[in-house]
């Protein structure tokens, strides 16, 4: 093969490295645009380096995989296990970090430390992708928090803070529970490195690691905005500046929720029965919270930041039966609503922008003036509504067929649809809003598009509309990504069987 | 069989009125009266001399079944069927018209919707032979509808209901618009056509064909297995005769009759009173062997619903119209009740020879008096169409003293309703007589006495008409501007038709009489009884009932009927030696009559109180509307936001909460470890 | 065979290229984008004519080609002697509507938007977006007629949902926003109801092809999938009590969608038909009598609602309830032969309704008045209209020599011979037809109503509508002549199915 595939974990880390200096230099030169263009060519070179990974023929090669790098004694040093599923989620990440930076870009924030949060944020998630034991995956994981509590600081409004500080706090907290519960492994297993882990436990008895269990999926369950610890949410995402609500609504959530995802499947493998009901209860509230919420909003961001935690609700219920169809239906799922999600953020941040409010209602007033922000910004919500055409159906299609074909959980199907329903309703009634005002066009608004914001407007959409009409390729890497987090044979093989 | 150029002959007769309404709707633009007139008139012309051709080719060889190619249906061929009965009535009915397409060219002069008019007179004549000569149940319908929806149209020509079209009154009689009064026939016989349609699918359902021939030769097999369901033959029955009674307006769907007449007079003569009107008759007439094999050789019982109701309702809708007749004080209203009355024969006569042991000679005279009453009818109301035009007046005790200018007409007027009184031996006369003596012969009473006082009356009503139209102190009058000529030929021609007809008649009679047994006899299922003379005889044949005491009785007794009638009406219209008034003055009783006459005994309006239950019913159905509407399509959404703003309530921004929900949970999933549940 | 290559994916594709024209082009062609549309839809139109020629010498057009692997979805077009009629018909009145709408949607979009004065390109933006979304009626219907896939039959089934939300928001009547809202809430309800019995079908299956479906019987889920399936599409088909969304958004439609709107409603029944009857007869046996009663109910009840309505559009509307319950009968019968003539029935009822409704349409047009209180005597101002209304009733209410006689023979005379065994049926099928009555009641009413009697003053000056608009109505009118007097053009393609 021409290069491994850790190898844009590191570009990334490099980038990390060199930002300091480069937001540096832009803040001492007034070369506003510097930071944010290096970050569009970092995440553009990693997403690069993804993209010719996934046209290899080496990802159809299933003995290559998962990948191994360990450094140091074996069982207890720092390991990367890289595996479809990760390259899966690492390139969804990218896309999505490389298209919201492209639109800052335009419109910044262009504020000192923009560029090495953004960029330790994007080098959290891929490093909490490709974690192959608890500690890394701990560290990566406070890099990715740190850094988002950061970047919704330097949100525009006054609000801003509070909602960092409430994210911070809540984010630690949860953070310490998650630490704890790795700790109590040690403990028991004397290793971390999880394929080990997997196998320890799963001849270990007595309460200790459903406690382990219990407290991790709660401490996590911060990040991943289970009901009810989801509560940081929306403030956190309203309140970011827009180009990173895309990034934290469209795929930090879902990276929270890949964590649960990875451990349940390798590590708490053993005490399955427990952490199936608990998620299955869970992902019921997700749904109904998420969705009920959403259906009352009408500032534009707190709107889309809800349907994040009804998403991270299906992505729930299909683990509970985490079949292979169902796994893949996740991987599917979480690219549909990162691609979805992020466009809406984008464009609602262009509209809102051009009209100076971000009440749903006021947003018509600037269709006329920004066709291509207005009309993909529709686009984005018909996705999410899942109506034909567009990925959201595909979707919708793949994850209720997963849930009915589980002898024991298919009744999750109807909760899935009723909120479906509900969602549907809830996305309709902002269109309605918008659309309700959208008369003449408001002369008040002068704003244009320049192609800094059209560009991943455009990039995203194509995305939505070419899987939505012909969803295969996208299916089969999440096939590829759902047999590599099934198969926990090879996953344990992966490191010579401990 | 018939030859190839024969068989062609009644798709002519059918086709070339269609072509000819065609093209003058396609000409509509083209105000060109002339041209309308010429084509309806020569497509009448054709189909009458196609139809009288075809009946001198078939006469004989009769029925002859023509099939053609084009299905229907899956199993539904479109088929002709040309036996006595269809050719008899196609000869009236394409007679007739061409007569008042003769008459219209004259009459219609000037009048708005010329294309319109001319179409639809047209596609009526086309449809109404399609209907007369049709061999299966669909085609039958097709003919059924579309002389349906033409009434409805012709009806309804003056839709712009300028005040002086307006029918009805004088007030407190309500006066109706044409618009009104074309919806009014249309909804009345559609009710009527429903039921019909209903029962003609019960019958396809056990027959599993619309073919008339293949029904009457396996009657034998599905009429019994209809049977073998309780009341389904009777139901059955009841449900056939809907269409029939709603189209020959007879009781209880007749009260569209009278309003009918909104629309230009020759639209009332022929389809009113000649044609349209006697469709239900002869569809009657196409389902009489089926229902007699049922009853005579099947011996089921249920079947004879059929012809009881027909009788019943003849003979009561021949009385009361007659009655009516008596006090109506427009001339085209008494001719339409007269019509009515005359129909109620038709019916009555149907009815007694289905039960009667020997159908032909009672279908005969039925279908006799039929072309008779076609005839001297159609003739009248051309005669009204003109004497209207001169008095300047619907009401005839407004008109009055038309003898002196119209001489002629009254003359030709004088012979008809003579003949429509029945005075031998002109038409009317010989089938009434029959039809009469035939019902007391199998038994109906009740309808026997009712027809026989329906006599008595129809004598009244006639000479009143001609007294208070032609005699009595001159009103003022206009000239009549339109050629009379062709006002007054057509008018000539139908009254020397009535006289030649009933001069016919023993003969006529005879051979119809014949010819329909043998017709008859040829399917498989009908045995008719064998034609003895006796059965003949008894079986109301009036021309040799002088052997027969019983007939010679009723002949005598109707008879004298007319005589003391028509001389009390003489006296008090034409002569005017007793003033109305006065008399009505004198016999209280009488007057109460006289207004409940009027008044149509109420049925007219129990129509408005039905279409008032409908609008009651409007009103019912909005309010369960809003109901749903506002359970389905408010509450349900706004309990749903409730829930939704109940939810957010959890949304406390406040920290101190949310990491109470974090200690919650976890201590809460801990419990569940401590207990044990897994 | 046919000589057209692809001939079915092309009746599907075609007009998407239409609307991608219009996307690129509309702003430009303005108004003069409808003459456009229309004639690549008259195309798609020939196609299917084409097709029909070749089911009726006795082949059976089948295409088909993957669109999802796992699960595995395909487009499988079937043109049978059920489908090829059917789906003609649909793309004639959707090809016929198109022309309509050229002058019908210039008039409204200058009622809305006013005239696009230089340099305002909202309203140009409007026509570009209208015939943009208009194709996508053509590709949902004809679809929904083909397809013999019964997730894609979903897929068609939710398309038109799409352009029918966004064209009644852009021009429809009263609170036009709300209605949209109504309208895609309830479509997307019953069609996500039919998904989930769809994916429990597949489920137990695993193949989706109607042609699989018959192996249902006995399977667990069974009652499950066909209740919910039919629940969806009795929505959609209006039966009483989940028929109040009809009233609203039926009438409040542009006119040019409503004859659209009401083949949409009406292909439920033949949905119903091709899903569940045709191939689950046993199963819906016990449901058969009752659905037979609803549908009598749904008839009378519908038919003295239309008698209720001084609204000529909302009367419209109103007459779609009564008569979708005809051919619902016909199908509920589960008899082979009446199921053919319920479809029959379908197919004349959507050409006399797109009559009939364009011709309340064209009234309303002229007259700006949608009150038939306040009409009458039009007759002498507009005679063309008249007629048209009249040929409209005469469909309706069955009268020859159109195909709404024909229909109902077809219909009754099947549903009378299936019902000789069962009294009770009987019963019903006689009062269905007695109910018919009430039919020329509520079409002849209102047409002695608007047309007759004598005109009001300010209407003097009242003209003819364009022919524009009116030719496509007469096409209509020919064509539901030409079944009237040939039935066996519909009646032997129905037959051969059956």
């Amino acid at each position: 093969m021409l290069f491994a595939p850790d190898w844009p974990l590191y570009a990334l880390f490099a980038s990390l490295l060199l930002s300091p200096i480069i937001d540096l230099l832009g803040h001492r030169r007034g070369l506003k645009r510097l930071a944010n263009g290096y970050l569009v060519l970092s995440f553009g070179l990693g997403l690069a380096l993804l993209l010719a990974l996934f046209t290899s023929p080496l990802i159809w090669e299933e003995a290559r995989w998962p990948f191994v790098v360990s450094y140091g004694l074996p069982g207890v040093g720092t390991c990367f296990i890289v595996d479809r599923a990760s390259l899966f989620l690492s390139s969804t990440a990218l896309l999505i970090a490389f298209s919201s930076a492209l639109y800052s870009l335009g419109r910044g924030p262009f504020q000192p430390g923009f560029c090495v949060a953004f960029s330790a944020l994007v080098l959290g998630m891929v490093g909490v992708l490709c974690s192959g034991d608890l500690l890394t995956f701990y560290v990566f994981w406070e890099i990715m928090c740190l850094a988002a509590y950061a970047l919704v600081f330097m949100g525009e409004r006054s609000e801003a803070l509070e909602a960092a500080w409430k994210y911070f706090v809540m984010g630690s907290v949860g953070a310490i529970v998650m630490l704890f519960a790795i700790a109590i492994l040690y403990g028991l297993a004397g290793t971390l490195n999880m394929p080990l882990l997997a196998q320890r436990l799963s001849d270990l008895r007595g309460p200790w690691p459903n406690i382990a269990l219990v407290l991790f999926i709660s401490g996590a369950g911060v990040e991943a905005a289970l009901v009810p610890l989801h509560t940081w949410l929306p403030d956190a995402y309203s309140e970011a500046p827009t180009s990173i609500s895309s990034v934290l609504a469209g795929i930090t959530t879902e990276i929270g929720f890949y964590g649960i995802l990875r451990t349940a499947l390798t590590v708490f493998q053993s005490s399955s029965a427990l952490w199936r009901l608990i998620l299955a209860t869970l992902c019921v509230a997700n749904m109904f919270v998420g969705n009920f919420c959403a259906l009352v909003q009408s500032d534009v961001k707190r709107f889309l930041a809800y349907p994040s935690v009804a998403v991270i609700g299906y992505a729930l219920a299909a683990l509970v039966v985490s079949s292979e169809g169902a796994l893949s239906a996740i991987l599917f799922l979480i690219f549909s609503h990162a691609i979805s999600k992020g466009l809406a953020f984008l464009c609602a941040g262009l509209l809102s922008s051009a009209v100076g409010s971000r009440d749903t209602s006021s947003l018509g007033a600037a269709m006329s003036r920004l066709p291509i922000a207005s009309a993909a910004f529709l686009l984005s919500l018909v996705c999410k509504a899942g109506l034909p055409g567009t990925s959201g159906f595909v979707e919708k299609l793949i994850l209720i067929y997963a849930l009915l074909a589980s002898p024991l959980w298919w009744w999750l199907a109807f909760f899935l649809v009723l909120n479906v329903i509900i969602g549907a309703g809830a996305y309709f009634r902002i269109i309605w809003t918008m659309l309700k005002r959208s008369g003449k066009p408001s002369e008040d608004v002068r704003a244009r598009e320049s192609w800094t914001d059209v560009l991943p407007v455009a990039i995203l959409s194509a995305l939505i509309l070419a899987f939505g009409i012909w969803p295969t390729p996208l299916l089969d890497m999440a096939r590829l990504g759902a047999q590599d987090l099934a198969d926990l044979q090879r996953y344990a093989r992966a490191i010579g069987g401990g | 069989m018939l030859a190839g150029w024969a068989m062609a002959l009644p798709w002519i007769a059918i086709l070339t009125p269609m072509s000819g309404a065609l093209l003058s709707a396609l000409l509509w633009r083209t105000r060109a009266e002339k041209l309308f007139s010429i084509v309806g008139i020569s497509s009448s012309l054709v189909s009458f001399t196609a139809s009288c051709i075809l009946a001198y080719i078939a006469w004989a060889i009769s029925p002859v079944e023509l099939k053609a190619t084009a299905l229907w249906a899956p199993g539904a061929p479109l088929c002709l069927l040309l036996d006595p009965l269809s050719l008899f009535t196609a000869i009236v009915v394409s007679f007739t018209a061409f007569m008042i397409m003769l008459y219209s060219a004259g009459y219609m002069r000037g009048e708005p919707g010329q294309a319109r008019y001319w179409a639809l007179m047209c596609a009526f004549l086309s449809s109404m032979l399609l209907l007369v000569f049709s061999g299966d149940l669909i085609t039958m319908l097709v003919g059924w509808k579309l002389v349906g929806f033409c009434s409805y149209a012709l009806i309804s020509h003056y839709y712009t209901d300028e005040p002086e079209r307006w029918v009805g009154g004088p007030p407190p009689e309500p006066m109706y618009p044409p618009s009104h009064c074309g919806l009014k026939a249309l909804l009345t016989t559609t009710v009527g056509d429903v039921m019909t349609l209903s029962a003609i699918f019960i019958i396809y359902a056990y027959s599993g064909s619309f073919v008339l021939t293949t029904l009457y030769d396996t009657a034998g097999s599905w009429l019994t297995a209809l049977a073998r369901v309780p009341g389904m033959l009777a139901l059955t029955s009841i449900l056939l005769m809907g269409g029939p009674l709603s189209k020959s307006a007879q009781f209880p769907f007749h009260e569209w009759l009278p309003e009918a007449m909104a629309g230009p007079t020759p639209v009332s003569a022929l389809i009113h009173a000649a044609t349209m009107v006697k469709a239900g008759v002869f569809v009657v007439a196409r389902f009489l062997p089926i229902f007699y094999t049922g009853l005579h050789s099947l011996g089921l019982w249920e079947a004879s619903a059929f012809f009881f109701t027909a009788a019943y309702l003849g003979a009561i809708t021949a009385f009361l119209a007659a009655a009516q007749g008596c006090v109506a004080s427009e001339l085209k209203k008494a001719l339409a009740y007269s019509t009515m009355s005359q129909l109620g024969y038709l019916m009555l006569g149907l009815g007694a020879s289905g039960l009667s042991v020997e159908p032909a000679s009672g279908m005969a005279a039925t279908f006799y008096h039929l072309a008779a009453h076609a005839i001297f009818k159609s003739a009248l109301f051309m005669m009204a169409g003109i004497a209207i035009h001169v008095a300047g007046t619907i009401y005839m005790d407004k008109m009055g003293g038309l003898k002196k200018i119209l001489p002629t007409t009254w003359l030709l007027t004088l012979v008809l309703i003579s003949s429509l009184m029945g005075v031998p031996p002109l038409s009317g006369f010989w089938g009434k007589d029959a039809i009469i003596s035939l019902s007391l012969h199998v038994g109906l009473i009740a309808p026997f006495v009712l027809a026989l006082m329906t006599v008595p009356l129809t004598a009244f009503y006639t000479t009143r008409m001609l007294g208070l139209v032609f005699h009595g102190r001159e009103e003022k009058a206009q000239r009549e501007e339109r050629p009379l000529y062709l006002l007054l030929a057509p008018l000539a021609v139908l009254s020397i038709g009535a006289i030649v007809l009933g001069l016919s008649a023993p003969f006529l009679m005879g051979s119809l009489t014949q010819s329909l047994q043998s017709s008859l006899l040829t399917y498989k299922a009908i045995e008719v009884l064998s034609p003895s003379a006796s059965a003949l005889s008894e079986a109301g044949a009036p021309w040799q009932g002088a052997t027969n005491s019983q007939e010679l009785i009723i002949s005598a007794s109707s008879l004298a009927f007319i005589a003391v009638a028509g001389w009390a009406a003489c006296l008090i219209y034409v002569k005017r030696r007793i003033r109305p008034e006065v008399l009505l003055a004198r016999a209280p009783l009488l007057r109460r009559l006289r207004s409940a006459l009027r008044m149509r005994l109420g049925l007219n309006s129990a129509y408005y109180i039905m279409a008032g239950l409908i609008l009651f019913l409007r009103r019912s159905v909005r309010a369960v509307e809003r109901c749903l509407d506002t359970f389905l399509n408010s509450w349900i959404p706004r309990a749903v936001e409730k829930m939704a703003s109940a939810i957010r309530k959890l949304q406390t921004g406040h920290l101190g909460y949310n990491l109470a929900y974090l200690a919650t949970v976890i201590s809460a999933l801990m419990l569940l470890l401590a207990m044990g549940v897994v | 065979m046919v000589l057209v290559p692809y001939v079915l994916l092309q009746a599907i594709v075609i007009p998407l290229l239409a609307s991608a024209l219009s996307v690129l082009v509309g702003k430009k062609l303005g108004p003069k984008m409808g003459w456009l549309t229309g004639g690549i839809l008259i195309y798609q139109t020939a196609l299917l004519a084409l097709a029909c020629l070749d089911v009726w010498q006795g082949h059976v057009l089948i295409e088909r080609y993957t669109w999802t692997s796992s699960p595995g979805v395909s487009l499988y077009l079937v043109a049978d002697g059920l489908s090829a009629p059917t789906a003609l018909i649909m793309s004639l009145i959707c090809t016929c509507l198109a022309f309509y709408s050229i002058d019908y949607v210039r008039y409204r979009v200058e009622v809305l938007y006013g005239r696009g004065e230089a340099g305002d390109t909202g309203s140009e933006r409007c026509y570009a977006f209208y015939y943009a979304l208009y194709p996508f009626f053509s590709v949902g219907l004809v679809g929904l007629a083909l397809s013999w896939d019964i997730i894609m039959i979903w897929f068609f089934m939710e398309v038109p949902i799409i352009a029918f939300y966004f064209l009644i928001d852009l021009l429809g009547y009263e609170d036009r926003h709300k209605i949209a809202l109504l309208c895609a809430l309830w479509f997307i309800t019953a069609s996500t109801l039919f998904m989930l019995g769809a994916l429990m079908a597949y489920v137990e299956l695993g193949d989706p092809s109607l042609s699989a479906l018959p192996a249902l019987v006995g399977k667990p889920l069974v009652r499950w999938a066909c209740a919910l399936m039919a629940l969806g599409l009795l929505v959609k088909a209006a039966v009483f009590g989940l028929h109040v969304w009809i009233p609203w958004v039926h009438a409040n439609t542009p006119t040019s969608l409503a004859g659209i709107l009401a083949s949409y409603a009406n292909m439920a029944t033949y949905v119903l038909a091709r899903t569940l009857v045709l191939p689950l007869p046993d199963i819906l046996k016990t449901f058969s009598t009752p659905l037979m009663a609803w549908a009598l109910l749904t008839m009378v009840y519908g038919a003295l609602l239309t008698l209720a309505q001084d609204d000529v559009k909302r009367l419209c509307a109103c007459s779609t309830i009564s008569q979708i319950s005809y051919s619902l009968l016909g199908v509920a019968s589960l008899d082979r032969g009446a199921v053919a003539g319920g479809i029959f029935y379908m197919l004349s009822h959507c050409l006399g309704k797109a009559i009939l409704f364009s011709t309340a349409g064209l009234i309303v047009y002229r007259t700006h008045e949608r009150d038939i209180e306040h009409m009458g005597g039009l007759g002498r101002l507009m005679p063309k209209t008249a007629v048209l209304w009249a040929v409209g009733s005469m469909v309706l209410s069955a009268i020859p020599p159109l195909s709404g006689f024909q229909a109902e023979i077809a219909l009754f005379s099947t549903l009378f011979s299936s019902t000789t065994g069962d009294p009770m049926k009987l019963a019903i099928a006689i009062c269905g037809v007695l109910a018919t009555a009430l039919t020329a009641a509520y079409t002849f009413w209102p047409l002695k109503r608007i047309f007759m009697g004598s005109s009001r003053a300010d209407l003097k000056s009242l003209r003819e509508a364009s022919a524009s608009m009116s030719i496509p109505l007469i096409m209509l009118a020919v064509a539901s002549a030409l079944i009237g007097v040939w039935p066996g053009l519909i009646s032997e393609l129905l037959s051969t199915a059956s």
